[in-house]
């Protein structure tokens, strides 16, 4: 199980650099990705990655208020990633300002937060296990 | 390993010397606990100044700029700052979990994952501490030391 959490998180972070690196090869155009389709969403990836950042950024900030209250927590980051994302899906011209549109990006925000926050999670947990593992050997010794 | 122990009315101090070859795992652990037996701590309570073994510390904490002694079931106030404690219990049991809080990591019982990246550490005394996910790789380090 433990093996599996870690090749998890690491398919997360290997597509995260594919990605990223499609979209270096296809900035700087030395002919590399060949399939148009691909090459025609590489700018909004390029823009959703920012936006990803600027989330990150933004969270490290709010993370530094003293706050205990982990619904609390919670509820400060979806306001921060929803700071950031509105305005710069707009500017980028990634979705309109509608109610239907916001609605489903709303949707598509909230659920990225708890993917997220679920492989922060995992990754805690393989912390958890080890700790414990090392502690419950130190006992028997 | 030979044990030479001396006991005599003579003596004003207990004075341990090692003879040793080469420095083992085993014999680092013992010593750590030598050095952990051997320092004291001044705490404050109700003015009143204690002298806090390491050994019955629990954790130190930094509020409001005063740092606390957290012993099983006392809390004193100390006058050394958390950075000046860091340096002085290098080679110990004691690494810092936060900002504000040095562990003792002989007093830790177990860890639990929380949602934010951070662990929650619940010590003998069934008191519970927050390791700050930065500092959580030296907690691994300390206790896999």
């Amino acid at each position: 199980m433990d093996k599996l959490k870690v090749n998890f998180n690491m398919s997360c972070v290997s597509f995260t650099w594919i990605t990223l690196f499609l979209c270096i090869i296809n900035k700087i155009n030395i002919g590399l990705t060949k399939n148009v389709r691909l090459a025609l969403y590489l700018d909004e990836i390029l823009q959703i990655y920012i936006m990803c950042v600027l989330v990150q950024v933004i969270m490290y900030f709010t993370d530094k208020i003293h706050i205990e209250n982990i619904i609390l927590i919670n509820i400060i980051r979806i306001i921060d990633i929803f700071i950031i994302v509105i305005p710069c899906g707009l500017y980028f011209n990634l979705f309109e300002f509608s109610v239907r549109q916001i609605s489903l990006v709303s949707i598509m925000n909230i659920s990225a937060y708890l993917i997220v926050t679920f492989t922060v999670l995992i990754g805690n947990k393989i912390n958890e296990i080890y700790i414990n593992s090392i502690l419950n050997k130190k006992r028997s010794e | 390993m030979k044990l030479v122990i001396e006991q005599s009315l003579e003596y004003d101090d207990v004075e341990i010397t090692i003879k040793c070859g080469l420095i083992d795992k085993r014999l680092e652990n013992l010593i750590e606990q030598i050095r952990i037996y051997s320092f004291s701590i001044t705490g404050k309570k109700d003015n009143t100044s204690y002298y806090i073994k390491l050994e019955d510390i629990f954790y130190f904490e930094s509020i409001d700029d005063k740092t606390f002694i957290y012993s099983k079931n006392d809390i004193y106030e100390c006058d050394l700052k958390l950075y000046e404690l860091e340096e002085y219990l290098l080679n110990t049991s004691f690494t810092r979990i936060s900002k504000s809080c040095i562990l003792n990591t002989e007093k830790l019982k177990g860890v639990k994952a929380m949602i934010n990246g951070k662990l929650e550490a619940t010590l003998y005394n069934n008191e519970k501490v927050i390791i700050n996910r930065h500092y959580v790789k030296s907690v691994k380090d300390e206790l896999s030391r």
